[in-house]
């Protein structure tokens, strides 16, 4: 066990884990950040999606002793117009059906739009494939994806 | 086991269902769609076989059987309607058409379903590019809601169609997580064209209607594409070869 200090949603939070402890781990049983989701454990599914950094990671495969002094952002501390916009996005079209992967949808969305303002179906086929849905909700996501994109005036 | 054949609605004078337990050396339970995923795949594969045999387009072969059923003839005639199916699809491209009225919660609820899948050319193989479904759910309560199960129904049921793949070694099952048991991921979602019927009818059950008429209606598309007849799930990916 090791005291390790991570920037959180903008706050330096200090937990007491082993180094090798998944980032996930850390956000969901010690800081109770529980919007953040297990799903496989191994970087296939995307329901465990952060931002490290702004970079969009998988926090399952990710040890809280390589996050270093990266700025973690989690579902509960997104902000800025891409955040809005995809929020916005999705309650209107209604993209959920059970939701547990949405949170790392809506993560990988944000940064898609981020780094794309209008992207095409093809390049959200290539950004949101490492999100799984098993309820596939894929035509809404596409959808709410364009939506958000024009609403930032893309 | 047999949903979807022993209550099929096709109208035929000599019909007997029978079924015969086998023990399975591993234990096996329900999933969304129960056993019509498996049962309609053969059934509606069948109907195809009989209409190939008979020489007669599936759309028209399913008609004439279902003439006593008018609630299943306009599921059919909408589905096709919507797309264009008396138009020969372009060069290269093909579809197939299915059709199954679900019978739910022993025999408390009938959802009636058609489906017509249209496959594209995509370099060498051939994708899922469009689902019509034409849904008779009696009334409709929220048809956002509805809408959602027509997407995710027909997403659901791709996943089994083309991925989940189960094998055994040395007495454990060989896949543990989804690079092995892959799910359907959006790159693969094909656009989904939701036909809902309006209907007086008290509403009927809908979370796992959708899911069973999609595989045997792309193994049609595949068999007038390429000439192979498949006859398995999930349907192999080389039978997407063009």
């Amino acid at each position: 066990m090791a005291t390790v200090t991570l920037r959180i949603n903008g706050a330096n939070r200090s937990l007491e884990v082993d180094g090798d402890t998944p980032l996930l781990w850390a956000l969901r049983d010690h800081l109770k950040l529980t919007g953040t989701k297990f799903g496989c454990g191994e970087a296939y599914c995307g329901a465990c999606t952060v931002f490290v950094d702004g970079n969009p990671v998988r926090s399952c495969s990710l040890p809280v002793s390589q996050v270093g002094n990266g700025a973690i952002t989690t579902i509960e501390g997104i902000s800025g117009p891409e955040a809005a916009a995809v929020q916005q996005a999705w309650i209107a079209r209604d993209v959920p059906q059970c939701g547990y992967c949405q949170s790392g949808q809506i993560m990988s969305a944000i940064a898609l739009l981020k780094a794309i303002r209008k992207p095409t179906d093809r390049g959200i086929d290539l950004a949101m494939g490492g999100n799984l849905c098993r309820c596939a909700t894929y035509v809404r996501i596409r959808a709410a994806i364009h939506d958000a994109a024009r609403a930032l005036g893309g | 086991m047999v949903d979807g054949i022993y209550n099929q609605s096709y109208r035929l004078p000599n019909f007997l269902v029978e079924t015969i337990d086998t023990p399975l050396p591993v234990p096996v339970y329900f999933m969304r769609s129960v056993g019509s995923t498996a049962a309609v795949f053969f059934w509606e594969s069948f109907i195809s076989d009989l209409a190939n045999r008979a020489g007669i387009d599936q759309y028209t072969y399913r008609r004439n059987m279902l003439s006593h059923d008018p609630l299943a003839l306009r599921v059919l005639d909408v589905v096709a309607a919507a797309a264009h199916w008396t138009t020969p699809p372009a060069p290269g491209h093909a579809r197939g058409i299915s059709y199954n009225c679900y019978v739910g919660r022993g025999g408390r609820f009938k959802t009636y379903v058609a489906q017509v899948v249209e496959l594209a050319p995509d370099g060498d193989r051939l994708v899922l590019k469009r689902v019509f479904c034409a849904v008779d759910p009696g009334l409709v309560i929220n048809p956002n809601t509805l809408t959602a199960q027509i997407e995710g129904g027909i997403g659901f049921a791709l996943t089994t169609a083309l991925h989940s793949r189960i094998t055994f070694a040395n007495g454990v099952v060989e896949q543990s997580n989804f690079d092995s048991y892959p799910l359907l991921a959006i790159d693969e979602m094909p656009e989904i064209v939701p036909l809902i019927l309006p209907s007086d009818r008290p509403p009927q059950g809908f979370g796992e209607v959708v899911l069973a008429p999609v595989a045997p209606a792309i193994a049609q598309a595949l068999l007038q594409a390429t000439g192979r007849r498949i006859d398995v799930m999930p349907l192999p990916a080389d039978a997407f070869r063009r």
